[in-house]
């Protein structure tokens, strides 16, 4: 009886070895939380650059476009003896030019590096042709180059960093300039990391 | 002397006897009938592609005989692990392929070529799909051409696509090919 | 029996093996022969991944593949950038991004989304930072999503924060082509 008894047992773990074989063998290929890879390669060149911005200057006229590089000062309403408008200096006395009055306000002019090593940086602007005798200058340059080939160096040492560099922009107006004459002209800057 | 004398007649008549027993058997005639019947044949074998062993072109178990095998491994979505088997994958698909010849040649024949069909000996499971030269394979018996030329080898391009959906397991067939004398 | 009678037997039978000849030559002239060829194969189950280009971001080198290149091109805080590069510029650094695609396909499993980790395979060059889906990539492998399905293009966008630092003052190394290989793994949930 005993001995039947473990013939029954063996027969047993024949019949389930023989069922659980065929799932042991699916579950190798069904592999746990089986996972796959890949590679990414990034590649970059990092180079060194500058950024020049235009903001209002501390007492000067609201620029509209301010922290970009592509601003518009609106002088206003000039007149040689009337009221100034608010944050233009009018002068009649100025050197810039002559048979001319000149109006002024100050601009900041920002110039920002990054992933360089120059310690400050050459600033040139040339003004487009005037359409009405009117002289532009920037800073102490005097009067503006018109001309791209040739632009007039504002500074040779100009500062980085968001403090910025207060320029005075100037606009020479001939007296002999028809009333309600409207005038725009376009200063170009150009700053180069020294 | 009496006696002497019939020993040599006794040994004449044998030697007369010999004699014409020896012209008797140059002079007997027999034939023998040959027939047969000679009946065309052609057969069909599995040969290994040049370079079998190299990827698309596995190595066929039982070249050169009528019935072979060949080994595909274990494959899934991420590849097989028989470096013979060409693996591709289409989006959640994917595809295993290899180069298999089968050459057909005929004894006793005017044809000159030969059809050759080919079918599944059962269907195969969802999601998988077998074909050769672009033809899909079922149980019924598809054309893989009606002008096979005797004694080249017949180059088969052997697919199986198996979809994301298929089970695990075995999805292994067999490949059944009949050529006839055209 | 009469001669006439045996001759009409005669040509009876000569008929009938005639007939009996043609037959068998016309089973003979279309013979057959077949074979049977057995293809052992078993599917298993596995996960595969692939890089794809993002439509919004730079062409993959090897794209299609699970070991692709992603190159964002010469960076600048100030500069022009490759097409879909995109920048932001912050106080001392600056970031350039691009998305690109992650499809991983499943079979043979019960699983119905995977966890994506991904690491560097070497420390980030001086001065940058390498960024997925805005987890900080390091060395260690770091989850990016712990559930996402299969089979579907998964866009993730790839960040370089670039410090604005001049190369030895902590910025990076400036006119070279900085490299970094990210590791990704995807695991059957």
């Amino acid at each position: 009886m005993h001995m039947q008894t473990k013939l029954i047992s063996r027969y047993w773990l024949l019949a389930c070895a023989a069922l659980l074989l065929p799932l042991t063998a699916t579950q190798a290929l069904a592999a746990a939380n089986p996972s796959a890879t890949g590679t990414l390669t990034v590649t970059a060149t990092v180079t060194s650059s500058i950024q020049l911005l235009f903001n209002t200057g501390s007492g000067g006229v609201t620029l509209t476009g301010a922290n970009t590089n592509a601003a518009t000062l609106a002088f206003g309403s000039l007149s040689a003896y009337g009221t100034a408008p608010s944050n233009v200096t009018i002068s009649t006395t100025s050197t810039l030019c002559s048979n001319c009055f000149v109006a002024s306000t100050p601009i900041s002019l920002v110039v920002n590096q990054a992933d360089g090593s120059s310690s400050n940086f050459t600033l040139t602007a040339y003004a487009s042709a005037p359409s009405n005798g009117e002289v532009l200058a920037v800073g102490s340059s005097g009067a503006l180059s018109t001309s791209s080939g040739t632009p007039t160096t504002i500074t040779s040492s100009g500062a980085y960093g968001s403090g910025g560099n207060t320029l005075p922009v100037y606009l020479g107006i001939p007296t002999a300039t028809g009333n309600n004459t409207g005038l725009s002209d376009t200063i170009n800057f150009v700053a180069t990391a020294n | 002397m009496m006696r002497l004398k019939v020993q040599h007649a006794l040994v004449w008549l044998a030697l007369g006897a010999f004699a014409a027993l020896s012209h008797a058997q140059t002079t007997t005639s027999s034939s023998l009938v040959v027939s047969m019947t000679v009946q065309s044949s052609i057969s069909l074998e599995f040969v290994n592609v040049a370079g079998a062993g190299t990827q698309g072109t596995c190595s066929i178990t039982g070249a050169n005989t009528s019935t072979a095998s060949v080994n595909f491994g274990i494959a899934s979505i991420a590849g097989d692990n028989q470096s013979c088997v060409s693996f591709s994958k289409q989006g959640p698909n994917y595809t295993l392929s290899n180069n298999i010849y089968a050459l057909v040649t005929q004894s006793n024949l005017t044809s000159s070529n030969y059809s050759l069909t080919a079918s599944l000996g059962t269907a195969p499971p969802t999601g998988v799909t077998w074909a050769i030269n672009s033809a899909t394979l079922t149980t019924a018996s598809t054309s893989l051409t009606t002008a096979g030329s005797y004694g080249s080898n017949y180059a088969m391009y052997l697919q199986v696509t198996v979809a994301n959906t298929a089970a695990t397991g075995n999805i292994g067939t067999t490949i059944n090919l009949t050529a006839t004398a055209n | 029996m009469k001669t006439s009678t045996m001759r009409t037997i005669r040509f009876a039978m000569l008929l009938a093996l005639a007939a009996a000849g043609a037959a068998l030559a016309s089973a003979q002239s279309h013979p057959s022969a077949s074979g049977s060829l057995t293809v052992l194969l078993q599917n298993g189950s596995g996960l595969q991944m692939v890089l794809y280009s993002d439509p919004s971001g730079v062409t993959l080198g090897n794209a299609g593949t699970s070991a692709a290149s992603l190159g964002f091109g010469t960076v600048g805080a100030y500069g022009s950038l490759a097409t879909n590069v995109t920048r932001t510029n912050g106080a001392s650094s600056f970031t350039v991004s691009t998305p690109f695609d992650i499809n991983v396909q499943a079979n043979g499993l019960t699983s119905t989304s995977y966890t994506l980790s991904a690491s560097l395979a070497s420390a980030a060059p001086t001065g940058v930072t390498l960024q997925l889906d805005s987890v900080t990539l390091t060395t260690t492998s770091q989850t990016i999503q712990a559930s996402q399905g299969y089979g579907s293009n998964i866009s993730h966008t790839l960040s370089a924060i670039v410090s604005t630092a001049a190369s030895g003052s902590g910025g990076p190394t400036t006119g070279t082509q900085l490299t970094s290989t990210i590791d990704f793994v995807a695991t059957a949930n």
